[in-house]
Parts: structure tokens; C-alpha cells; sequence
């Protein structure tokens, strides 16, 4: 079970790597704060406040990926955590079913 | 004394031993080890898997397999196909004895999969088409989305970010009906339906979603009228259909083997 | 519509590598396995199009391709066994 690193994703070293990271935590900030906006526990301030920050935070994270031209490397790194993933969710499945 | 390998390419129906044309991996000598009427198609190597780190020569072998499993099945009819790299520690005897250990087990199978062959069938669909059907039965996005126009900058991106989400939800939700529906049809069509997981597929076909992936087992009379129903399929509107095959039985066989 | 082999490759190392029979006996050494240390799955692809780029596939797909079709003249033919 090891995540396929190879040429693609390895020649713009960590900084892929990192990026990658950054996204998945830029989802689950975003997930959250949608959940608190449809509970309700938000004033319109806050979620204008929440929204404008999320917001910038994407418009970084994608600049960085066009400065640096990593945006298939990240893909790639994505792509093999979700399968590190999926194989970790197989063997739970399986041995749940034992 | 060193024991050797048999690689096992796959099990036939047939009552001599004989020699193959293909040269099997690693331009061995490929023969067929028969007890009664059944046999399987081996060569002899060493007692260890094949690995290398040479892609080309991975490549190679991998095709070579397939090729042995070509000639059988042009020889003998539809084979029992062994994945790659099945290695019994032995020599022929070893194998003559599984066979006739396992004989009643492996003429069933072979008996069940006579005069079929496997088939393909991947259905694909743009992203952009599920999400106009998605759209069109959630009302209430397009009054979102009227809101939204309105709303400042950062209330905005979040509830884009929201709608976003709820499309993925929903066209995820509408494969899933679509991928049943065709799983259905088609399975009243064929002998043995599978739904294949993990699938590789061609290039050309990336930028599409996948619906479903099955493979189907296939009686040889009933090919053309799967084809005819692969074509209603795709006519009606949405989809493209992959028709691949024939292959040996690989999706179909499931040798539960004594001792 | 009729079954076609053109972009075999895919196809084939999906069955091959990670489907036919498994045998799970004592005698087994070695149960099926990607044939390939530290190389991705993608490279061995790549280099299996370049295979067919040398035409290595192209004829002997045609040549059984045309064996199914005569092949099942054959299967009419045949006596029924037991």
C-alpha cells in the first residue's frame, strides 16, 4: 500500500506535495462552514466574513499552482492519497465483514 | 533435491498431451498436461514468481500470456484463464495429481462456460449532460442561483461552494440510478453479468464519467443480439458504449480448490 | 454494435493482473501479482502502446479475431458432448 510517487509528481518536489495537503484542508474549512451557514448558526456578517476568506484562501492556492505550473503534479498526488484511501477503506470493509 | 515451477496458464478440455505453437514467457516451451479429459496448460520454470523491473519485458510477458490463452482457447474451446503468475512448486506429476484431485470441480466449470466467452461493456457519459438533467429536476437551484447574483463577494463564493456541492451530490446519485438501470437491461440480455470495480480505461475516454463497467458472460448465439441492445442504449441519447471482447472467462471463474 | 479489441491494452491488464482463476492451495508459490517492482502501473502501459505502435498487436488480433467468426461456423457444426 504506498502512494505511486514517481517522475511527474516528485520533479516539483514537496511543494506538490504540500499544495496537495493545503487543498484537502481548504475542503474541510469549506465543508464546515457550509454546515454552520445551512445550520444557521451564522450571522450574514459572518458568513460575508467566512465566504471572503475562503474565498482569497482558493485564489492563493490556485496562484501558487500557476506560478509554479504543479497543477498536474498536485492532481496526481490527490489522486494517489484517494487511492491510499480507498485501499485503507477495502481492508476495514473486509475485515468488518470477517 | 531443487523443485522446480509449473506456470499454469490456464485449464482445458482436452483428453492428450500435446505441445503448443505459442512460445510461452521467456520463450519457454509450452505443453498440455491432460488427466482424462481435462488438462492444463503449463510450462515449466523455476520455483519463483516472475518480477523485473524492466516495464518493456513486464509488457512482454503479460501479452504472452494472453497469447498462450489465445491459442488454447482457438484449440480447445473456452479455457479456465489463470491470472498471471500462477506457479505450482512441482513438476508434471504435481500437476497431474491436482487435476485429478480437483477434476469434478474443474469439468464443471469448464462445462459452464462452454460455447461462451466474456464481454465487455463500459458505458460513459458527459459530466455536463447529467448535470443539465440534474438542474432541470431541482427547481430550487435555479432560484439559488438568482440569489446568488445579489449577494456580496464572500456570502457568494460560499453558497457557489454549496451548490457545487449539491451538483456532485446529485449527479453522483443520478449515475448511481442509471448505472442499476443499465446493470438491469442488460443483465436480462446475457448469461452472467459482473460490475467491474476499480476499471482502467482508455485515454480517449478521460475527460467522460464512467456509469458503469460490466463484464458479461456470453453465450456465443446471443452475441449480436447484446450488440443490438448496446445499440438501443446508446441511441437513446447520452451515453457512449464500449463493446470489448471476446475474452477468456476471467471475470467468471472461481476455482475453489481442495488440497 | 460489435465487440472490438482495439484498445486491448487496458483491457487486458485489468484481466489479466487482477482477474482469472486463484489458486489458493499449498502447492502455490506465487498467487497471481503485478510482474513489476517499483514501477507504476502507468509506466508499464506506456511502454505496452509503444508494443503496439511496433505493430506487434495489430496482426495477431486480426488473426483471432477472424478465428471468432469462423470459429463459431465450427461450434454449429460440432456434436453435442455428454
Amino acid at each position: 500500500m504506498a502512494v505511486s510517487i514517481n517522475e511527474d509528481n516528485l520533479k516539483e518536489g514537496l511543494l506538490g506535495l504540500v499544495v496537495a495537503l493545503v487543498e484537502i484542508i481548504q475542503e474541510l474549512l469549506e465543508r464546515q462552514a457550509l454546515r454552520r451557514m445551512e445550520g444557521g448558526r451564522l450571522t450574514e456578517d459572518e458568513i460575508e466574513r467566512l465566504g471572503q476568506s475562503l474565498y482569497e484562501l482558493d485564489e492563493a492556492i490556485e496562484r501558487i499552482k500557476r506560478e509554479n505550473g504543479i497543477e498536474d503534479s498536485v492532481e496526481s498526488v490527490r489522486e494517489g492519497l484517494d487511492n491510499v484511501a480507498d485501499e485503507l477503506l477495502d481492508m476495514f470493509r473486509s475485515t468488518a465483514e470477517d | 533435491m531443487v523443485e522446480g515451477g509449473m506456470y499454469v496458464y490456464s485449464i482445458v478440455s482436452s483428453e492428450s498431451d500435446v505441445k503448443m505453437e505459442t512460445a510461452g514467457i521467456g520463450g519457454a516451451c509450452v505443453c498440455v498436461l491432460s488427466l482424462e479429459d481435462i488438462s492444463a496448460v503449463v510450462h515449466q520454470c523455476a520455483p519463483v514468481p516472475y518480477t523485473t523491473e524492466n516495464e518493456q519485458m513486464a509488457g512482454e510477458w503479460v501479452l504472452t500470456h494472453h497469447k498462450v490463452i489465445e491459442e488454447a482457447t482457438r484449440r480447445f474451446g473456452t479455457v479456465l484463464p489463470m491470472r498471471f503468475n500462477t506457479i505450482i512448486k512441482g513438476d508434471e506429476h504435481t500437476v497431474r495429481q491436482w487435476l485429478r484431485k480437483n477434476y469434478e470441480m474443474l469439468k464443471k466449470e469448464l462445462e459452464e462456460v462452454r460455447g461462451r466467452a466474456e464481454f465487455g461493456v463500459q458505458i460513459f457519459c458527459d459530466e455536463s449532460t447529467v448535470e443539465q438533467r440534474v438542474l432541470e429536476n431541482s427547481p430550487e437551484i435555479s432560484v439559488l442561483k438568482q440569489q446568488m447574483e445579489k449577494m456580496p463577494k464572500g456570502a457568494g463564493y460560499l453558497y457557489e461552494r454549496k451548490l457545487s456541492q449539491h451538483m456532485k451530490e446529485h449527479v453522483s446519485q443520478e449515475l448511481e440510478v442509471l448505472s442499476k438501470g443499465f446493470c438491469e437491461t442488460i443483465g436480462e440480455h446475457v448469461e452472467r453479468v459482473k460490475v467491474d470495480e476499480n476499471v482502467r480505461v482508455p485515454d480517449e475516454y478521460g475527460d467522460k464519467r464512467l456509469v458503469v463497467s460490466l463484464s458479461c458472460l456470453v453465450h456465443d448465439d446471443d452475441i449480436g443480439k447484446l450488440g443490438v441492445v448496446l445499440d438501443e442504449i446508446e441511441e437513446s441519447g447520452g451515453v457512449s458504449v464500449r463493446f470489448t471482447g471476446p475474452w477468456a472467462p476471467f471475470n467468471f471463474v472461481h476455482l475453489e480448490c481442495g488440497e | 454494435m460489435k465487440p472490438t479489441r482495439d484498445d486491448a491494452l487496458v483491457d487486458l491488464l485489468d484481466r489479466l493482473l487482477d482477474k482469472g482463476a486463484l489458486l489458493t492451495v499449498d502447492v502455490i508459490i506465487s498467487v497471481g501479482g503485478v510482474p513489476l517492482i517499483g514501477l507504476s502501473l502507468k509506466a508499464a502501459l506506456a511502454s505496452m502502446e509503444t508494443m503496439l505502435d511496433y505493430g506487434m498487436m495489430e496482426a495477431w488480433d486480426s488473426q483471432t479475431r477472424e478465428w471468432y467468426s469462423s470459429h463459431k461456423e465450427l461450434e454449429k457444426d460440432a456434436t453435442v458432448k455428454p
